[in-house]
């Protein structure tokens, strides 16, 4: 009686074991073994060929490295920017995932590699068979020897000398631009000056910021300055905590950078800060990823900030930089207008990003 | 005890937290992130020096507002909290009984998610957490049963209806633009507070109190229970009716300007009985004073100390339990005595 209940389960899953066994024999797979930004090491596919970008540093590049038909999908808040589908149209077929998605969504969408934002979230992916590496926006414990990681992570994993040439040529300009900028500051006699960064990219006012271990933290320390962040317990400091720390220059990034900059310009008490009296406070411009995110534009947001802050020493041609870059890494054409916009924080069309 | 004692000792602690009141509200002032030296602060209230710009904008534009909406928040839910409990019997009950709070919470999420105003935050804040407590007291009717007990088990059930409403709106907001603001606002803030705001809700607060001064001897009557209060001939349903509307009123405006901060409506009233008894003559005024410098105090400490403000809830609820085991140890070597208190 037993038997005969267990006999066709038993010969259902031989099958399915000669089966498999069958079908990978024909196919053999590379595998290689990768650590992600947070030291865990994982052996994973190598040229995986559904990949999702949850971390929202990754899709840039990827893109930009001509990876972009291996991407499966990215987290929401990187697609849903009105530039990213005019810079580039195939994302318009790419699953838009949330922050944090189940283990049964990747392995339903057959996703072979899934970048992931935090280290808890890849290691439940992993923990769940699903490949996962943990790209931070955060270094620990600061983001110095990180910002060449995710290029030379995307050599690792992808073989083709293209990409190996796409990522050297960026790593490349990234190092120039920083040296460019802090050599020409270097010959001028500046007094340090106290930057605070207005994050922007959530709807959450001027008192909110990066801290020790971001990108920006890494990128202004660089430019000479004192990031204000760097010293704050929060990435969401009170009005308060701001008038008190009287920045001398306040940047502005994110799709929200228009509405803090006008916020800073007309409300009290930051109307009585120096910055805002002297009239520094800048915008960083957004275009497929904001620009002080780790992408394709991240030497131009050197150069950018460099014109901005110190125009008595830097003149360069951001305009042309973008439109260079952009055709070069996503294949598009700008018009002068499209350009403008970018550089000003709006949409395609001159209007609001939010 | 006896009743000249309590007068005395109400008396004597009215007079004192009146003088507390005052001095917490001018640290208030002079206290936060930023530092403004005592003389300083004096140059920039009252001269037009404008070396001071800063400073005075900090005090008159951040500080004095907040401060009054803390005050005032302090006070409304101090008294809602002695109300409902005094009126249900209960002392346990928090001015949440009928879902006012939760009610407000899910105005205010609907309002965040739908991207309106600050302003029309409130008002949906304000007029859902009244409708909650509408439907709370029509499912009450439902049972034909005019006892407090089915009027609990209603704010029990609608509370929890709202709770789940109030779940599926954050998990179906965005991460990017609203979910944040809906858990900051749920955790209790003053840091919106402008006078506008507060005009408004010191008209509301201002009447409430006057009521609640008027009918003192009716609300003492309700206390005593259905047949005490009828055999002193008041309409107990009226009055009832009538200290539930208010309580809940104060409850609603409060929340809906700061959001929900929890332990004030339970933490004071239990202070305030414990020096001055029950009658709501001595514990009234009490509740006003004790209310508003508490508040106060919890918003010094949530803006002075950290980069970032800290949620009030999480600062009441801090010093809330701490004072409420204090209170229970000592209401427990008096309660033998006096089994009032």
């Amino acid at each position: 009686m037993l038997k005969s209940k267990f006999l066709p389960f038993l010969v259902a899953v031989t099958s399915l074991g000669v089966i498999t066994g069958c079908s990978n024999k024909g196919e053999t797979q590379e595998t290689i073994s990768v650590t992600d930004m947070v030291g865990t090491t994982i052996t994973i596919n190598k040229n995986p060929k559904k990949v999702a970008c949850v971390s929202r540093t990754t899709y840039d590049l990827l893109v930009a490295y001509g990876l972009g038909d291996k991407i499966d999908g990215a987290y929401k808040g990187t697609l849903n920017n009105d530039w990213v589908p005019l810079i580039y149209p195939e994302s318009k077929n790419h699953y838009v995932y949330e922050y944090q998605n189940s283990s049964e969504l990747f392995l339903s969408r057959g996703v072979d590699l899934v970048f992931a934002p935090e280290k808890y979230i890849a290691d439940d992916l992993n923990a769940h068979g699903v490949p996962a590496l943990c790209v931070s926006l955060y270094g620990n414990p600061t983001f110095d020897n990180y910002v060449t990681f995710l290029s030379q992570l995307v050599t690792k994993i992808w073989d083709g000398d293209d990409i190996k040439a796409k990522a050297a040529v960026w790593e490349n300009k990234v190092t120039t631009a920083i040296s460019e900028v802090t050599t020409e500051l270097a010959k001028h006699d500046i007094t340090k000056k106290k930057v605070f960064y207005v994050r922007g990219d959530k709807d959450k006012g001027v008192g909110y910021t990066d801290n020790q271990g971001s990108f920006t933290e890494y990128a202004y320390r660089s430019l000479g300055f004192d990031f204000i962040g760097a010293s704050l317990t929060t990435n969401k400091p009170s009005q308060e905590e701001i008038v008190a720390q009287n920045p001398d220059i306040f940047v502005c990034g994110g799709q929200y950078q228009n509405k803090n900059i006008n916020a800073l310009k007309t409300e009290e008490p930051y109307t009585n800060l120096d910055a805002v009296k002297n009239n520094k406070v800048y915008n960083i411009p957004i275009g497929f990823t904001a620009f002080e995110q780790l992408s394709a534009m991240t030497p131009i947001f050197f150069y950018d900030q460099a014109n901005k802050i110190y125009p008595e020493y830097f003149s360069y041609d951001i305009s042309n930089m973008v439109k260079t870059t952009i055709k070069e890494y996503f294949g598009t054409d700008l018009t002068d207008d499209q350009v403008s916009y970018m550089l000003n924080g709006l949409n395609p069309q001159g209007g609001s990003l939010y | 005890m006896n009743e000249k004692v309590l007068k005395r000792r109400t008396i004597i602690s009215f007079i004192i937290s009146i003088a507390v009141f005052a001095i917490i509200f001018a640290l208030a002032l002079m206290l936060g992130r930023y530092k403004i030296g005592i003389g300083d602060f004096f140059k920039a209230v009252f001269t037009d020096d404008s070396s001071l710009d800063t400073q005075r904008s900090i005090i008159t534009n951040l500080r004095f507002p907040r401060t009054i909406m803390a005050a005032f928040v302090g006070i409304g839910l101090s008294l809602s909290g002695l109300l409902y409990q005094e009126t249900f019997r209960n002392k346990l009950v928090s001015p949440d009984l009928l879902g006012v709070s939760t009610g407000a919470s899910v105005g205010a999420a609907l309002a965040i998610v739908l991207g309106l105003s600050s302003a029309l935050i409130s008002v949906f804040a304000f007029v859902i957490g009244l409708l909650t407590v509408f439907a709370t007291v029509l499912i009450s009717k439902l049972f034909r049963n005019g006892s407090s007990t089915i009027l609990l088990l209603s704010g029990i059930i609608v509370g929890g209806f709202m709770s789940a409403i109030l779940s599926m709106i954050k998990y179906f907001s965005s991460d990017i633009t609203t979910l944040a603001s809906i858990t900051y606002w749920l955790m209790g803030s003053f840091e919106s507070a402008d006078m506008n705001r507060n005009y408004i809700l010191m008209g509301v607060v201002v009447v409430c109190v006057i009521v609640l001064l008027l009918i003192s001897h009716p609300i003492n009557l309700v206390n005593q229970g259905k047949a005490e209060a009828q055999t002193k001939g008041i309409n107990y349903n009226f009055y009832r009716g009538l200290i539930i509307v208010l309580s809940t009123v104060l409850t609603a405006i409060s929340v809906c300007f700061c959001g929900t901060i929890s332990w004030i409506g339970l933490v004071i009233p239990h202070i305030v009985r414990l020096l001055a008894g029950r009658d709501a003559k001595r514990t009234i005024p009490l509740c006003i004073t004790f209310g508003g410098t508490f508040t106060i105090l919890v918003d010094i400490l949530s803006r002075t100390f950290t980069d970032s403000e800290i949620p009030l809830s999480a600062v009441t609820g801090l010093i809330g339990t701490l004072i409420f085991v204090v209170i229970l140890i000592v209401k427990r070597s008096k309660l033998n005595e006096h089994k009032d208190i």
